[in-house]
């Protein structure tokens, strides 16, 4: 088994995940790596990315657009996409509405819904850089169920940095932005 | 600093609803999304991407892709005031009814006096620094924040511990960025920030 394999399986549902990406020196050379059993292989920064938005809080109804704050887990368990090679996107779509359905929360808790999707580009996430270094790995955390499963993961840290890289994939992720 | 700036307006009727949401807990409904636009995505790498349903469902119904009514449930929902300063109050008063685990596991409700700091800091920016009414954020973390989004800039601040706040801006024209932290939320405010997107936009 590979390093990022073994990393990915060891802390895959970790919320600090991210940081502890953050102190390695191999992330972005993991990205040639492996990181499921399930993987398809590596992705490649020629794929898209479908990024299904699921909570109305990160939707600002005045603009029609995400928030920032949606951003959030690519700093922390890793943002979960389908690569459209492997899932179309009606198809994301429809597997986390079905996901939603099944896994309905208590009234007292915000009540998630299908705001809409992104679809990046690898290459564009992946060029962007902060103080000259890159801002993002992408790492193939297929899924048994998933094996479009992907992960965006930022390998920079500190508060500056995430500012940062989070406002220019917030950008990227509004530019592509669908409202459903 | 371009289009940041706007005339002041509301201001006592703002700052009152402040007050008397964040103590009273009130919720706001959220609105209709509207319209969906073209079932066709480009992507950030210039593709375009299919959304056509291939059961041939029209996608331009909400319901009819998620199975989801765009008008559900929500709760606690932003508000849908027309004017910036108060649906921005209104959100963060929303933000008041999160409870842990409201963006998923290990997501936190906000503590409710960075709210209370959050609302303020949106006031004094926009009634002492005249400038435009920033849309309201928050985090999984619960960390409450303010945006600015424009054509030439985007600029956030969070709040984390009350009594003081970070700041970021940065230019979309050259990429020119700057950063504060523990900035004191009090009298100076309002400049600091005027600096800082100015500086960001010199």
């Amino acid at each position: 088994m590979n390093a990022c394999r073994e990393f990915f399986d060891k802390f895959g549902d970790e919320g600090e995940k991210v940081k502890l990406l953050q102190r390695l020196e191999d992330a972005v050379a993991w990205e040639d790596l492996s990181a499921s059993e399930y993987s398809p292989g590596p992705v490649a920064s020629d794929e898209d990315l479908t990024r299904v938005w699921v909570n109305p809080v990160h939707y600002n109804e005045a603009t029609r657009q995400l928030t920032p704050g949606a951003i959030i887990d690519a700093n922390s368990h890793g943002m979960s996409c389908d690569r459209t090679r492997f899932r179309d996107v009606q198809d994301s779509l429809a597997a986390r509405a079905e996901q939603l359905q099944r896994s309905m929360p208590n009234p007292a808790m915000v009540a998630k819904r299908v705001c809409g999707f992104s679809l990046f580009g690898v290459g564009a996430v992946r060029s962007i850089q902060f103080e000259a270094r890159r801002a993002f790995g992408i790492y193939d955390t297929a899924l048994s169920f998933n094996a479009s499963h992907s992960e965006v993961c930022a390998i920079v840290a500190g508060k500056h940095a995430w500012r940062s890289v989070r406002s220019q994939l917030f950008e990227l992720a509004k530019a592509s932005f669908v409202e459903r | 600093m371009n289009n940041i700036s706007l005339q002041v307006r509301g201001t006592a009727t703002a700052s009152l609803l402040a007050v008397m949401a964040l103590s009273g807990g009130q919720a706001y409904a959220l609105g209709s999304s509207g319209e969906a636009r073209p079932p066709v995505a480009r992507s950030s790498s210039g593709r375009n991407v299919s959304i056509v349903r291939r059961d041939g469902i029209s996608g331009t119904d909400p319901s009819a892709v998620t199975g989801f009514k765009s008008d559900a449930t929500v709760s606690p929902l932003p508000s849908v005031s027309d004017d910036p300063l108060q649906r921005a109050l209104g959100t963060i008063v929303g933000y008041a009814n999160l409870t842990d685990g409201w963006d998923g596991p290990g997501s936190s409700k906000p503590r409710g006096d960075n709210l209370r700091a959050v609302a303020g800091l949106l006031i004094i920016a926009h009634v002492h620094g005249a400038l435009t009414a920033p849309s309201a954020m928050i985090t999984s973390s619960g960390t409450p924040g303010l945006y600015w989004d424009t054509e030439d800039c985007y600029a956030d601040i969070e709040v984390e511990d009350a009594v003081s706040f970070s700041i970021f801006a940065r230019s979309k024209r050259n990429g020119k960025e700057v950063f504060l932290e523990d900035v004191p939320i009090g009298a100076d405010a309002a400049n600091v920030i005027r600096n800082v997107l100015q500086e960001a936009m010199a």
